[in-house]
């Protein structure tokens, strides 16, 4: 896996506008980015884990309706 | 009248069918220590004083033809303002549900409400839960009745404050990263978060699906016991809900303990915890060892990596179910509250998947250890309540934050699903609370019940309360 780059305040404000449809100032994007880049620093963690084999805790159901269930 | 308040349900439960106080004399005397002491607490956040009397009259009602439902039976209750209550307003502690008023009732207000609870009123909760103090709520900060200048402890900290100040003879909480038993612990009382799927979420707005749990917020485990009985097993509603046999929890409390074996996992739950915090866990499971249990150190492989989990897993989620309100009307929520719903934008799928199969993994290893002991015993908190406001705390030498640290030790039981529950072990240096945490194996709340019990046989930490 390569190293990823710091977090800039510019990618955030382009994911929150481009992506997620929910735009935030720059001055918010500073802020936000060194919050997330810290938290980017605990999710890396879990990129390392040894869970090539491991299924997911939350797996699909096929939704099942009884007889009593309205139409 | 104030010494009613100083029953416990099942002691209540007792008087009422002794016929030495009724439901309306323990109303009464619950809606005059609320009048007295709420505001300096702020814990309930609404008031049905006319309607919690009718309640209580009906109880008196039923008991006079012969009829009664159960411990519940007329026993005063607070309902968190996170559980939707018909026709109540039911707020999530935010300005985005200022006035709604909900049609239906959550599960377990109908459950509690059919085995004949009285319920007082609604209590304060941190912003749709998403927090572990309870200071960012459109009603302000729930304080800690112990020392108002801290916070109670969150989210359900209205349900914390509410019950150690005997506003209340027990209150509902909800937990996803510890919300019951951060404020239980916080405010030194005992607090229930059983398995995941044992309790029905139906009615209770989410935070997490995945790791929302619904509990009881009590003064002991015989009581949590009485309260936890009738929110059990499955409604219709919500699909996570096991479709298994719900048994008997206050008849399990019965019996000894000789031979329980209680696993210590002195790794990140107490070599991160303030000394006398880890030293007051050590002394409770020493009681518990006095009563013949059997002490063994264990190792809970991957556990380092619950709090990055449990992050991911709060932002995502947290996120997608505020998605349609965020960007339209995000002034309403509090500052806090509106941060981390903006950061969950930024995290990806794949690292929210990362997340939830670390769960499956951490899942695996605490099956491991549970497979060789009964149940898991370490400190509730690593911290006792601090200042309201106060953001950092150093833990031997090192400073973190409070949210994390606080968090630390209840996360891994939202996280793999597990019953755990917490009991006042002591008072620490600076006068708080301090807490034991028994976790258990997948829907063996009596377990956990049990023990819970059986120390508090044998200690009366339970018994102490914060002074008026």
């Amino acid at each position: 896996m390569n190293a990823r780059s710091p977090i800039t305040p510019k990618t955030l404000q382009s994911v929150a506008a481009e992506l997620a449809g929910q735009p935030v100032s720059a001055e918010k994007a500073a802020a936000h980015a060194e919050i997330f880049e810290n938290i980017m620093q605990m999710i890396e963690s879990l990129r390392g884990l040894p869970i090539k084999d491991v299924e997911p805790a939350v797996i699909f159901r096929p939704v099942e309706r009884s007889a009593d269930d309205p139409a | 009248m104030s010494d009613i308040t100083e029953l416990s349900i099942a002691e209540l439960a007792q008087a009422y069918r002794d016929k030495s106080l009724s439901p309306v004399d323990a109303t009464r005397a619950y809606l005059e220590r609320i009048s007295k002491h709420n505001d300096k607490v702020n814990a309930f956040v609404l008031l049905r004083e006319e309607d919690a009397l009718a309640e209580a009259r009906q109880a008196e009602t039923e008991f006079a033809a012969g009829g009664w439902r159960g411990p519940l039976h007329g026993i005063p209750i607070g309902h968190k303002d996170l559980y939707q209550t018909a026709g109540i307003r039911s707020t999530a502690g935010s300005r985005v549900l200022e006035n709604h008023v909900p049609e239906h009732d959550a599960t377990a207000v109908a459950r509690l409400k059919q085995a004949g609870a009285v319920m007082l009123g609604k209590l304060n909760t941190h912003e749709f839960a998403y927090g572990p103090t309870n200071d960012s709520s459109m009603f302000g900060p729930c304080r800690n009745p112990w020392e108002t200048a801290r916070f109670s402890g969150g989210s359900s900290g209205g349900s914390g404050a509410a019950v150690a100040l005997r506003l209340c003879a027990g209150a509902t909480g909800s937990d996803t990263g510890g919300s019951i038993r951060m404020p239980a612990a916080c405010c030194g009382i005992t607090g229930l978060k059983p398995t995941y799927g044992r309790a029905s979420r139906a009615g209770i707005y989410p935070l997490c699906w995945t790791m929302d749990h619904a509990g009881p917020l009590t003064r002991s485990a015989e009581d949590a016991a009485l309260m936890f009985q009738p929110m059990a097993g499955p409604d219709g509603r919500d699909a996570a809900v096991a479709e298994r046999d719900v048994p008997d929890y206050a008849a399990a409390l019965g019996g000894d303990i000789k031979g329980l074996r209680i696993g210590v996992p002195t790794h990140y739950f107490f070599d991160r915890a303030l000394p006398e915090i880890a030293t007051a866990a050590h002394d409770a499971i020493a009681v518990l060892e006095g009563l013949g249990a059997e002490v063994r150190e264990v190792e809970i492989a991957h556990i380092d990596h619950a709090a990055a989990a449990a992050m991911v897993l709060y932002l995502s989620e947290g996120t997608a179910y505020h998605d349609d309100h965020i960007a339209t009307i995000g002034e309403l929520y509090t500052d806090q509250v509106r941060l981390f719903l903006e950061i969950g934008n930024y995290v990806l799928a794949k690292d929210y998947l990362h997340a939830q199969r670390y769960r499956t993994l951490l899942g695996h290893a605490m099956a491991d250890v549970l497979a060789e002991v009964d149940v898991l015993a370490m400190p509730a908190l690593p911290i006792t309540a601090q200042p309201l406001g106060q953001e950092n705390i150093d833990i031997r030498g090192a400073t973190e934050s409070v949210f994390g640290a606080i968090l630390r030790n209840t996360e891994p039981f939202d996280l793999t699903g597990l019953p755990a529950l917490v009991v006042p072990c002591g008072n620490a240096s600076d006068g708080m609370p301090m807490s034991l945490q028994i976790a258990g194996r997948p829907f063996d709340e009596a377990g956990v019940l049990k023990v819970g019990h059986a120390f508090q046989q044998a200690s009366d930490w339970h018994q102490r309360r914060p002074p008026d």
